[in-house]
């Protein structure tokens, strides 16, 4: 084959606490589609970020077309014919297709825009993609595989000779897939050096020629993907570690159904959802990025609508169903992004912890908080989560990330819920405020209460589990035991049956 | 090759309800005063309603550019009593000319527009908030300036609020210029179309490579521009200034602009037809009732419910604004595996 039109060369880029590129290199070639593929947090995205311009590396080199070339901003991957389709795409809602494509590079005459010429380019634009669509359309009027379309006719304005393609099915149906992959058949053959990021193997068989595989932010493996297997890949991305020994699992007494979810669904997003949760139990939801894993519990909360299903939960001994709206009177959650969405930095460790359960606290006569019983729970909890702190009036925004975890979980344990949701309880901690946690879920499960976990370490989801969901494009495709290996999860959440 | 897609149908009615819905409340309220004055559906009317109306279509043709960009600007009737009063010491009291009164008038409401735009985008101080502040400092300025007097304009001036030409005040036809120059700005300058992008959402914007700061602060410029260039219609239309002049003219610009379409929200909205309807219909309600002889006091209380119904009708189009056309998916979504690649469980 010819020379590589790209070389990337000993990669190297760490975050704070984190090396999430330990010296990455590959090649590729023009009329080739390269595959990236590994788990959450095999350093994909950082890579190609690095290529994009919007990360900057510690070390390492990038040659393309034989020239030695610096990277710093995505103006400059643009002008060395980088282009980037991100996962979230960067829309216009309420202006129109000619518009959000030419937004910073309109044609203009005399300092008016050339709608004439700007229409016509974009018409261009789109047909090289095989679209018919009308300039004047509004954004908002279109689907998301179209709006991605756009996108991508907007990427190919500034002609790359290299395009980046980050998870780009996410949103999108089976036929605008297809559509999707009909595209990169064309770039292709147009001579584009094509790199596609995926954990999803069947569209990396799919289309790629060649497949890197990286985990932990190196280069486990790869080749021509005609020699690979599913087997040989899903082995790379989990690696030979096995960690069963690491975390004991002591087995608990599960006891009756306390949750029950039928046919939950929100129209592309989740489809289908049901399970169910007992005492004492565990349930890890299992699942990658973008699988629909956070948007069930989302759903289950009311945080976001839904188009249809049932959730009952047993109150008073018998089952009954709930609205999501009201679910949160007897499910704690905890949400992914503590910082957004769970706690309210700028106050007090105090307030935080006592804020769900305000009226438990008020005065039986009159309406007032009781300041001595609130410094009481307060201080009963923080005991017993161990959190570290110097007094209860300390901020919420000067403490570390485990503690803060740790504050939300006192928060509804002063409730004292039969039910929790947890979306990546340890996302961010340091191993031992990880520990912790893990601990303090057993706790919950040993105390009769049901659990969901969500999180995307399958080494923590394995080791606190009794029983797994799969999901896999907003469905639940599989429920396997607490037996089940490494290997069948990661294998059933890639989509391979 | 690829299958062509079906292009969307052009009209949409939920998009032509939004846009134009104001037009249909428009014509009821038209067809409702004329029916109860007899008198009112005139063309002198009309004229006595455009004339009215075309210090409001300029103040608000600056003023939609800041609130489409999702921000608000609520100093602009100060910067009205300002630039007037500025402008009417340096006539009558310095003898200016006319001309160059005029543009240190556009000077100073470019400066006061300038002063908001720096505070909001470099300072990065909440735009409601500091145009708060300079809506209380500029008319603190100004009175200090006239020492809270009525400055009357030289008598030669002061007919020329009320030339007409072939019938029409001269006025108007300067507001519908204006509207006409905005309306090019809006639609078909770089500029325009990128204070809509930041109006969509200032990161989104920021990612496409739009110069987000910049045209934040040009668009603040403009709007103290245009409010300075209102004032200068307001006060040949009344030959002085008053010490109340432009007071509340910043929450009649945003009804106009909310009535014409314009979403507070940010990146919907146009300068025509949409500031022309807004101000349109609230001088027509002024009028009208003035015509069937309403009480003084009935005029605020039915331009709020308008506000309000406007209001409330923005609020609605952001919350359908999420629907999207969905292809069904009527395959199965779950991969096939090609044979002896399956995966035995260990």
């Amino acid at each position: 084959m010819a020379e590589p039109f790209l070389k990337m060369v000993d990669i190297k880029k760490s975050f704070p606490g984190v090396q999430a590129l330990k010296g990455v290199s590959f090649e590729a070639y023009p009329g080739q589609v390269l595959g990236l593929v590994g788990a959450n947090g095999a350093g994909k995205s950082t890579l190609m970020n690095v290529l994009g311009g919007v990360v900057h590396p510690d070390e390492g080199q990038i040659v393309i077309d034989g020239q030695l070339v610096m990277i710093n901003s995505p103006l400059d991957a643009a002008r060395n014919g980088v282009a980037f389709v991100h996962q979230d795409l960067a829309m216009l809602p309420t202006m129109s297709i000619a518009d959000t494509m030419f937004i910073t590079s309109f044609p203009t005459k005399t300092g008016l825009i050339d709608y004439k010429e700007t229409k016509e380019r974009c018409v261009r634009a789109l047909r090289r993609l095989g679209f018919n669509f009308d300039p004047d359309t509004k954004i908002r009027n279109l689907s998301p595989g179209d709006q991605q379309m756009v996108e991508i006719a907007r990427a190919l304005l500034s002609n790359p000779r290299i395009i980046i393609f980050d998870e780009p099915t996410s949103s999108l149906t089976s036929r605008e897939k297809e559509r999707l992959f009909d595209v990169i058949d064309n770039l292709k053959k147009e001579g584009t050096v094509v790199i596609y990021i995926s954990h999803l193997l069947d569209e990396v068989f799919k289309i790629c020629d060649y497949a890197i595989v990286l985990r932990n932010g190196e280069t486990v493996g790869g080749g021509p993907v005609k020699g690979l297997t599913y087997d040989d890949i899903v082995r790379l991305m989990i690696g030979s570690k096995q960690i069963n020994q690491y975390y004991s699992r002591q087995s608990r007494q599960i006891g009756d159904t306390v949750m029950q979810v039928e046919g939950l669904r929100r129209k592309g997003i989740i489809e289908e959802i049901s399970f169910s949760l007992r005492k004492g139990e565990v349930v890890g939801l299992w699942g990658l990025l973008g699988s629909g894993r956070t948007e069930v519990a989302r759903a289950i909360m009311g945080l976001d609508p839904t188009d249809g299903g049932v959730i009952r939960i047993r109150i008073n001994g018998k089952m009954q169903p709930v609205r999501p709206s009201d679910a949160k009177n007897w499910i704690g959650m905890l949400t992914e992004n503590r910082r957004e969405e769970g706690l309210l930095l700028p106050m007090s460790v105090k307030y935080n912890m006592s804020l769900a359960n305000l009226y438990a606290l008020s005065g039986k006569r009159f309406p007032f908080i009781d300041r001595k019983l609130e410094n009481q729970q307060v201080k009963k909890y923080i005991n017993r989560l161990e959190i570290k702190i110097s007094g209860i009036e300390q901020k919420v925004s000067t403490l570390s990330g485990g503690n803060q975890q740790k504050v939300i979980v006192g928060r509804w344990l002063q409730k004292n819920p039969l039910i929790y949701l947890m979306d990546e309880p340890t996302r961010g901690l340091d191993v031992g405020a990880k520990a912790d946690i893990r601990n303090i879920i057993n706790e919950l499960a040993e105390s009769g209460a049901a659990l969901l976990v969500i999180s995307s370490e399958i080494e923590e989801i394995m080791s606190v589990s009794d029983r797994y969901l799969v999901m896999n494009r907003g469905h639940i495709v599989a429920e396997l035991p607490a037996e089940a290996t490494k290997e069948e999860l990661m294998a059933a959440a890639a989509g391979v049956r | 090759m690829l299958s062509k897609e079906k292009t969307q149908s052009p009209f949409n009615l939920r998009d032509f309800l939004f846009t134009y819905g104001f037009l249909i409340v428009l014509v009821a309220v038209v067809i409702y005063f004329s029916a109860a004055a007899p008198n009112f559906f005139s063309l002198n009317t009309l004229i006595l309603v455009l004339h009215t109306a075309a210090p409001m279509f300029v103040l608000a043709s600056g003023l939609a550019f800041v609130i489409m960009t999702a921000k608000l600007d609520i100093s602009v009737g100060s910067i009205v009593y300002l630039a007037s009063a500025v402008g009417a010491i340096m006539i009558s009291r310095m003898h200016l000319p006319f001309p160059l009164a005029i543009l240190v008038i556009l000077m100073v409401g470019a400066l006061a527009g300038a002063i908001n735009g720096f505070t909001v985008v470099v300072l990065k101080v909440n735009p409601l908030i500091a145009t708060l502040g300079t809506m209380m400092a500029l008319r603190g300025l100004a009175l200090q300036l006239t020492n809270s007097m009525v400055i009357s304009l030289p008598q030669n001036l002061r007919t020329l609020g009320n030339v007409r030409i072939g019938g029409i005040y001269v006025d108007i036809i300067i507001a519908l210029v204006v509207l006409l120059i905005m309306n090019l700005v809006h639609t078909r300058t770089p500029f325009g179309r990128q204070v809509m992008a930041i109006g969509n959402g200032s990161e989104v914007a920021e990612r496409l490579g739009v110069k987000v700061n910049w045209v934040n602060f040009w668009a603040f410029v403009l709007s103290g521009l245009m409010a300075s260039a209102s004032s200068i219609l307001l006060l040949l239309q009344l030959g002085a200034v008053s010490p109340d002049a432009g007071s509340g003219y910043e929450f009649s610009a945003i009804a106009t602009l909310v009535i014409g379409g314009v979403s507070l929200f940010g990146g919907e909205g146009t300068i025509i037809p949409g500031i022309i309807m807004g101000g349109f219909t609230l001088q027509v309600i002024q009028a009208g009732l003035n015509y069937i002889g309403a009480s003084v006091y009935a005029y605020p209380f039915v331009r709020g419910g308008i506000i309000f119904v406007a209001m409330f009708a923005d609020a609605l189009k952001v919350k359908v604004k999420p629907r999207v056309k969905m292809i069904t998916d009527e395959e199965p979504s779950l991969p096939k595996v090609p044979p002896g690649n399956e995966i035995t469980p260990a």
